[in-house]
């Protein structure tokens, strides 16, 4: 009985998705663009450290698809790994700060005293643009990848957190919670067992805009060098390397900016999407 | 004496002087506002197997009172004692552990299941809070077996709430409040969101299983008739107080507080040919952040004077189990007899 109705709820749901062309056109490119990034070791035809001086600046032929940079490395190999990277930063900086916003989304919801210590730190945070925080801490900590996510992921927390507390607190005023709380349930029991259930699916959505925005934003600190550290490959690096050739060469930014592109496109059309199924007033 | 002592070591839960201010911060009690009296030392006791019920108009604070006698809201003042022992002192631990012994079931059957649980979790989750099981299994087969008793088919274990009707999910609620065998149930409001056709029967399922599982209950209800159907005693409250209690039948048959005489007299009778005076109330119930001197009900009582102005009235016994708080009580009857004899003669 349970299964064919999950089965059924997820059926509408995604039936509905399949409605919305203009997200599957930009879902299936950015789906490609993905899996080629995720597969990166199988599919890249060189080595992206591989310097040949000898082919230097190749436009895209048939042994280089997207051609050659100023040292002679592939620029789709790079490109491969470097959309990897982008990929990586991006979901780790959105898990890492939907876990750390949702606990403490949750607990500022629920307890009173905690809210006004969290949210002076979340306001406080959020004054400071996203940048200069993030160069900031990339600068005290030392530039590598762990340190973007990290940094990136306190710049974001503060934007789940305060998403999470809003619905937490609308919550807790519900007679379901005081019912459980009746029942002699411990705090912990409340905030997330019964708490955190309905407050996933705006979370979601909020993940989807960090992933997105959290690639854009590790993009442009490589290209300011702040970022990813060369000469590991990340499309704002790549970018940045060919800043000086760039009327010469055009396919060393034409292909690493259009992937860019397409992955910001489509995961925003996606988190669009997962928005209007699960607000049932958009149905 | 022998009587009333064994009636005396009866009783399981007590309240003493209970009352509530909402909104006194330090900052009020400067500007010397007073705050709101939802509650006015109101006492009450409630023995074994016993339904006592509370009734009283919208926002005369039975709510509010029902939450504090579990400590969901903490009183201001007051002592409440379960077996006689006060649970006012208890850390928040001990008190959550106390609590599979008093349960509660709310007056909004729909938001008081969690959207998003199956109503068989939703039901066997007591059990597991208090770790009255070895596991999650034997806490389902005891939930599915109680869902069964108050009438959920088997094959709606897995649902959940939105798919069930208000007066299905009061089933579910009070299934819930059961499961722990509690040895009170606070029951807020738990028909008044119901059709009339399905009120009687989840009030007789309140009956069937007070005989199953021996439990007593508060009920509070604004509902004259489903009162005088469920309950043993009843206290009718009035702006926070508590101003007449006594016997179901006693005090329908024999109401002495003019409050509770104009109450029953709006009770709606079902008989067309039963012709009934009303007694009307003017005026509104006064606000509880200004409470009144004195008796809190003379600004609309018919047989008020100077004395109801200014002392507040005590609790009387009036005759066994009668309890009063009213200072003319003896004067009104003599002269509601007089006039019921000038009318027959």
């Amino acid at each position: 009985m349970k299964k064919s109705r999950k089965h059924s709820d997820r059926y509408f749901m995604v039936k509905s998705l399949m409605k919305n062309k203009l997200l599957l056109i930009f879902a299936g490119i950015t789906l490609i663009i993905a899996i080629a990034g995720i597969l990166a070791p199988v599919i890249a035809p060189c080595d992206p450290y591989l310097e040949e001086p000898v082919n230097r600046l190749m436009a895209p032929c048939k042994e280089h698809l997207f051609g050659t940079d100023i040292y002679g490395r592939d620029v789709f190999s790079r490109v491969l790994y470097g959309v990897r990277l982008s990929l990586l930063v991006g979901v780790m900086t959105a898990l890492i700060s939907t876990a750390v916003g949702i606990i403490l989304g949750l607990l500022a919801g629920y307890f009173r005293i905690m809210d006004a210590v969290i949210m002076r730190i979340c306001e406080a945070l959020s004054t400071i643009p996203v940048y200069l925080m993030a160069i900031t801490l990339i600068t005290l900590w030392g530039v590598s990848t762990k340190n973007v996510i990290i940094s990136m992921a306190i710049v974001y927390a503060p934007l789940v957190i305060t998403v999470t507390r809003g619905v937490a607190m609308s919550i807790r005023e519900q007679t379901y919670i005081e019912a459980i709380r009746a029942a002699g349930a411990s705090w912990s029991r409340i905030v997330f067992g019964h708490m955190l259930p309905n407050v996933i699916s705006p979370v979601i959505v909020q993940m989807t805009y960090i992933f997105a925005s959290a690639m854009l934003v590790e993009a442009a600190l490589s290209f300011l060098g702040a970022g990813i550290p060369l000469p590991e490959p990340s499309l704002g690096n790549i970018l940045n390397e060919a800043r000086n050739v760039i009327f010469s060469s055009w396919w060393l930014v034409v292909f690493p900016g259009l992937c860019l592109i397409f992955i910001m496109l489509g995961i925003n059309v996606l988190g669009d999407a997962i928005r209007d199924v699960l607000d049932p007033l958009s149905n | 004496m022998k009587q009333n002592k064994k009636t005396e070591d009866n009783v399981i839960f007590e309240v003493k002087n209970l009352s509530k201010v909402f909104g006194v911060k330090k900052a009020d009690r400067k500007k010397g506002s007073g705050g709101i009296r939802a509650v006015n030392d109101v006492s009450f006791a409630i023995r074994e197997k016993e339904t006592f019920a509370l009734v009283g108009e919208s926002g005369c604070g039975k709510s509010t009172t029902g939450r504090m006698a579990l400590r969901l809201i903490e009183p201001t003042e007051g002592d409440i004692f379960y077996h006689e022992k006060s649970i006012m002192q208890l850390k928040s631990g001990e008190m959550r552990a106390l609590r599979k012994n008093m349960q509660m079931v709310f007056q909004d059957p729909y938001s008081s299941l969690n959207p998003r649980k199956s109503i068989l979790s939703i039901v066997a989750e007591p059990l597991l809070i208090h770790n009255m099981v070895e596991n999650k299994k034997q806490a389902e087969e005891q939930a599915k077996e109680l869902l069964c008793r108050v009438g959920i088919r088997e094959d709606q274990f897995d649902r959940y709430p939105h798919e069930f009707s208000g007066g299905q999910k009061q089933r579910i609620s009070m299934a819930r409040a059961i499961i722990t065998k509690p040895e009170i149930i606070i029951c807020d409001e738990p028909v008044s969101a119901l059709d009339v056709s399905i009120q009687a029967q989840v009030l007789n399922l309140l009956r069937e299983l007070q005989e199953e599982y021996r439990v007593s209950y508060l009920f509070i209800s604004h509902d004259m008739s489903v009162v005088k159907y469920i309950s043993d005693r009843v206290a009718v409250m009035y702006l926070g107080t508590i101003v007449e209690e006594a016997a179901t039948e006693d005090l329908f048959a024999n109401p002495l507080h003019p409050y509770t005489q104009a109450l029953l007299s709006a009770v709606p009778e079902a008989d067309p040919d039963i012709k009934k005076e009303r007694i009307v109330l003017y005026g509104e119930i006064p606000s509880p952040m200004n409470f009144p001197s004195g008796c809190p009900f003379h600004t609309r009582c018919a047989y008020a004077t100077e004395h109801c102005n200014d002392f507040r009235p005590a609790r009387v016994e009036v005759k066994e189990g009668h309890f009063l708080a009213c200072h003319h009580w003896e004067r009104i009857r003599q002269s509601q007899r007089k006039e019921q004899e000038e009318s027959h003669g």
